[in-house]
């Protein structure tokens, strides 16, 4: 396993927390995520924050089962679709917090909306 | 944002046909706070949203993201400004005029709105932004995913690729 800010292995699957509550409608009615969980905020400079499965549990993944749901898509379906994943742990001193598994997806381009839709086209909502 | 949507004469609706036939078309205009219709003959039909659609719940669903406040998925998102819904609420009242079932709406990260449609394994995903020009991505299993400016000409036809 790659560890550290390198390349998440093709092999490994990723989590990607996702706003579950029914109103705000990030599930589409099929129960797959919509395009807008993958799109990159302003704030997060064309990245999007993902946790490695094998790092992590889907009970810690997820935070807060009231609120949010998991959808899992591999590192290979990322690079497929144009991007990569890479390791990014979180750690008290530079975040704030400890999280070991996560990870940022990036390779998005400003302004282009395929590659968000592509990549929730592979995603499955897991848990939650 | 300019982005003057018009719809003319595809639809199947007989509201529309019968409104294409008297020699009416339909200007949506995006360049308002508040989208407005505009008929060429000065005639105004009330906007509403028709009760026995099957689409009032989806279009339901639009206006009650006015509710959304920045941060409403606490994860930072930044709740849709007014232009921009009243946007997505007059593209989809107009989709609907036209027969088009609408599959799912949703509120983005950005203050973005999407309008999804599908057919089968395609899709089309209409996405109206506070302050760019609205999008439109095509997608399906077998052919390579588009995206283009949406305006009268790319959605209709977008639409036809959807159902082809």
């Amino acid at each position: 396993m790659e560890v550290g800010n390198r390349r998440v292995a093709s092999e490994e699957s990723l989590y990607r927390r996702i706003y579950k509550t029914p109103w705000h409608k990030y599930v589409n009615p099929d129960n797959t995520p919509t395009t807008l969980n993958f799109v990159p905020r302003a704030k997060d400079n064309g990245t999007l924050s993902a946790d490695v499965a094998s790092l992590t549990t889907k009970e810690v993944a997820v935070m807060n089962i009231d609120k949010y749901a998991l959808a899992e898509v591999s590192a290979r379906d990322v690079e497929e679709v144009g991007l990569y994943a890479t390791h990014d742990p979180c750690t008290v001193e530079t975040h704030g917090f400890d999280n070991p598994a996560h990870a940022l997806i990036q390779g998005f381009e400003e302004d282009d909306y395929i590659k968000p839709a592509l990549l929730a086209r592979k995603a499955k909502v897991i848990y939650g | 944002m300019t982005a003057p949507f018009v719809l003319d004469s595809y639809s199947l609706n007989p509201e529309l046909s019968q409104l294409r036939d008297s020699g009416t078309s339909i200007i949506w205009n995006f360049e308002a706070e508040k989208a407005k219709r505009i008929f060429a003959n000065s005639t105004v039909v009330k906007d509403r949203v028709r009760p026995f659609s099957s689409n009032y719940s989806k279009i339901a669903d639009i206006a009650k993201f006015r509710e959304l406040t920045d941060d409403w998925d606490e994860e930072g998102a930044i709740a849709p400004p007014e232009n921009t819904i009243a946007s997505a609420e007059a593209l989809a009242n107009n989709l609907d005029l036209t027969g088009q079932k609408i599959y799912h709406s949703s509120p983005g990260p950005n203050g973005e709105i999407l309008i999804s449609l599908r057919n089968g394994q395609k899709s089309l995903e209409l996405l109206v932004f506070p302050s760019k020009d609205p999008k439109i991505v095509s997608l399906s299993d077998r052919e390579t995913p588009t995206q283009k400016v949406l305006n009268p000409e790319n959605l209709k036809a977008s639409l036809s690729w959807l159902y082809a």
